[in-house]
């Protein structure tokens, strides 16, 4: 043992003074059983839709049946929540993984291993929003997550390495295409007019895998940031960076990068996701909205642009315009290139978002992607003739957040993985289940209101 | 009437509460912090308190306070919301022990929140590499890899706060 540590460290802890404990927790508990209330009135009315909707037809919920596949890697068309209990990634490696999703319900990350039946959670108890704040490397064998990276094929946490100031938090943005170098942004706090403590710092770094260091690229506009549409790798190894209207184009070396462009993108424009880089690395997709239109339930429409990245001016390619989604991102291109996007689907009554809807805030969920916000997520290829193909989906609410290998996306999408708790175990089943928690959910009210 | 629904909730508090109190300023390294997590440790007991008063409420507040502490999210939060000026910290602070005292301040603050954690547990709570890892949820080995990197970072950075001998020892086991 380290005797003067141990010393220094009790004398330290002397002279902390008597903190304000007993009101300060019973205000919070106060604010916890509010919260709760209102949850539980909003499970009850979801329960009751349950059961009158399940048994008039479960069909639209129903999980397509699973077909194993011959040849690994592959993208499961569909997963589920995984039920109470699963293992953990440290407790139980998964191998390389194709999915880690979250799911708006849980604070719990959910990666799925790679051809097989595999779920495991995410050590943690409070997880990042998957492909904003936890990145899966190309090959799916690691996860990048806040300060350090999972292995995913030994359950072994590494911390990133030093950097030169200690950041409140590091969050991991992007792997380059061949897995060697992890572009992630360091924020600090510093504090505020009014005395909360706001973005302060942010500076993007390169985790080099292969030497096992970092090194800093640039200080970026801490108010201007997006987790998910900062960096994106181009398959010759050049990465893009954005902050504020600046997009940066530069080729990581193993001591510096080579600068190759900066241009302005064009106003409320951002990169389009991790998977922005068009395959040829001949071009750069950005990602646009437009706060319209008459007649949509959600007056929101986001559309790819096409930009050179050497001087961000526009190209012939056209992409059609996405309605109705909360977000979309870009992660990849299907191995017909066409883009794989991620989309966000809104819950009912959702007040339209932005890219600049929180970007004041160190928070992740005031951002536009809050998963509150959030009905669903599915990956999705827009494919040459405008339309969408959904290649992975999920029952509403049960994946909210994704990210998916870039060698799973590469390999095109079959169905592989059956889901860890299938939706399709009967639409009766369900029906009861619910009515079971509809009668616990009014005798636990009825024991917990005060007596007379 | 909130000491009415939890009975025996101040007094434990009142008990307990300063050694919280200490064990989450060494976590922290800033009093609102502290305070902070403390707080939000003992409101998590409340929801249990029926089941916990008759048992071992404290060991859950600490579980639950380390747990916090390591949670990234958490810590973001915590950056936005806590107050720009921490309170004047009180008792006797005499000059020799301020300059030591900042001086593993800043030595800890070098650490990551894991490493410190174990960092705490093991130096201040006197725990073995069993009791941490029961106590932060992951296993003996992850324990042992953050005590050797806290440790090889502390031996760097504020060499006067390791034993030389023991300290290259423990560098050594690890």
């Amino acid at each position: 043992m380290t005797l003067r540590l141990g010393e220094e460290l009790r004398d330290a802890a002397e002279l902390v003074p008597a903190y304000d404990l007993v009101d300060g927790a019973y205000g919070r508990a106060r604010r916890h059983r509010a919260r709760r209330r209102a949850a539980a009135v909003a499970a009850v009315m979801v329960l009751v839709a349950l059961v009158v909707v399940a048994p008039m037809g479960w069909h639209r919920f129903e999980a397509e049946p699973a077909t194993p596949s011959p040849t690994p890697p592959s993208l499961p068309e569909r997963v589920s929540k995984p039920r109470p209990g699963i293992k953990t990634v440290e407790q139980a490696p998964p191998g390389r993984a194709s999915v880690v999703f979250g799911s708006g319900d849980s604070q719990d990350l959910t990666v799925v291993g790679e051809g097989q039946d595999v779920y495991r959670r995410v050590p943690g108890s409070d997880s990042p929003y998957a492909g904003e704040q936890s990145i899966l490397s190309p090959d799916g064998s690691r996860l990048a997550v806040p300060d350090g990276v999972v292995d995913l094929m030994t359950g072994v946490f590494t911390e990133y390495p030093p950097i030169a100031e200690k950041p409140d938090v590091v969050v991991p943005q992007a792997w380059s295409r061949d897995g060697r170098w992890l572009a992630a942004i360091s924020h600090m706090a510093k504090p505020g007019e009014d005395g909360r403590r706001v973005p302060g710092r942010a500076t993007l770094f390169l985790y080099d895998q292969i030497r096992d260091i970092s090194r800093a690229v640039e200080v970026l506009d801490p108010t201007d940031l997006l987790d998910g549409y900062a960096v994106a790798f181009a398959e010759n190894g050049w990465m893009a960076y954005q902050s504020g209207r600046t997009i940066s184009v530069v080729r990581p070396e193993p001591t510096r990068n080579v600068v190759i462009s900066h241009f302005d993108a064009p106003e409320g424009a951002r990169l389009a996701g991790r998977g922005a880089w068009h395959p040829d690395s001949g071009r750069l997709n950005l990602l646009r909205q437009e706060r319209c239109c008459d007649g949509d339930a959600y007056p929101s429409r986001w559309q790819l642009v096409a930009v050179h990245p050497h001087t961000g001016a526009g190209t012939p390619t056209r992409y059609r315009e996405l309605p109705g989604l909360v977000a979309v991102r870009q992660i990849g291109w299907s191995p017909s290139n066409e883009p794989v996007l991620v989309t966000l689907s809104p819950v009912a009554g959702a007040e339209v978002a932005g890219f600049v809807t929180g970007t004041r805030t160190l928070v992740p969920d005031h951002g536009h992607t809050d998963q509150r916000r959030v009905e669903s997520a599915r990956l999705v290829i827009l494919a040459r003739d405008g339309r969408e193909r959904t290649v992975l989906s999920a029952p509403s609410r049960e994946m909210t957040s994704i990210d998916v290998a870039d060698r799973v996306i590469a390999a095109g999408s079959s169905p592989a993985v059956a889901p860890a708790r299938p939706a399709d175990r009967g639409r009766w089943w369900v029906a009861g289940a619910a009515l079971v928690a509809l009668a616990g959910a009014g005798l636990v009210a009825r024991r917990r209101r005060p007596p007379g | 009437m909130d000491d009415e629904q939890y009975p025996g909730f101040r007094d434990f508090v009142s008990a307990r509460g300063p050694a919280l109190s200490r064990a989450a300023y060494l976590l922290t390294g800033d009093h609102h912090a502290a305070e902070d997590l403390v707080q939000a440790a003992l409101a998590r007991v409340l929801r249990h308190w029926r089941k916990l008063s008759d048992g071992d409420p404290e060991s859950y507040v600490r579980r639950t306070m380390y747990h916090l502490q390591m949670s990234w999210w958490r810590r973001r939060r915590v950056a936005e919301s806590l107050a720009a000026v921490p309170p004047e910290p009180g008792g006797d602070d005499p000059h020799r022990t301020t300059a030591l005292r900042m001086s593993l301040e800043r030595a800890l603050g070098e650490l990551s929140p894991r490493q410190r954690a174990v960092i705490v547990l093991r130096y201040y709570e006197d725990m073995t590499e069993a009791q941490a890892a029961d106590m932060l949820g992951c296993s003996v080995g992850a324990v042992k890899r953050h005590a050797h990197d806290a440790l090889a970072r502390l031996r760097t950075r504020a060499p006067h706060l390791i034993d030389e001998e023991v300290g290259r020892r423990d560098l050594a086991i690890g």
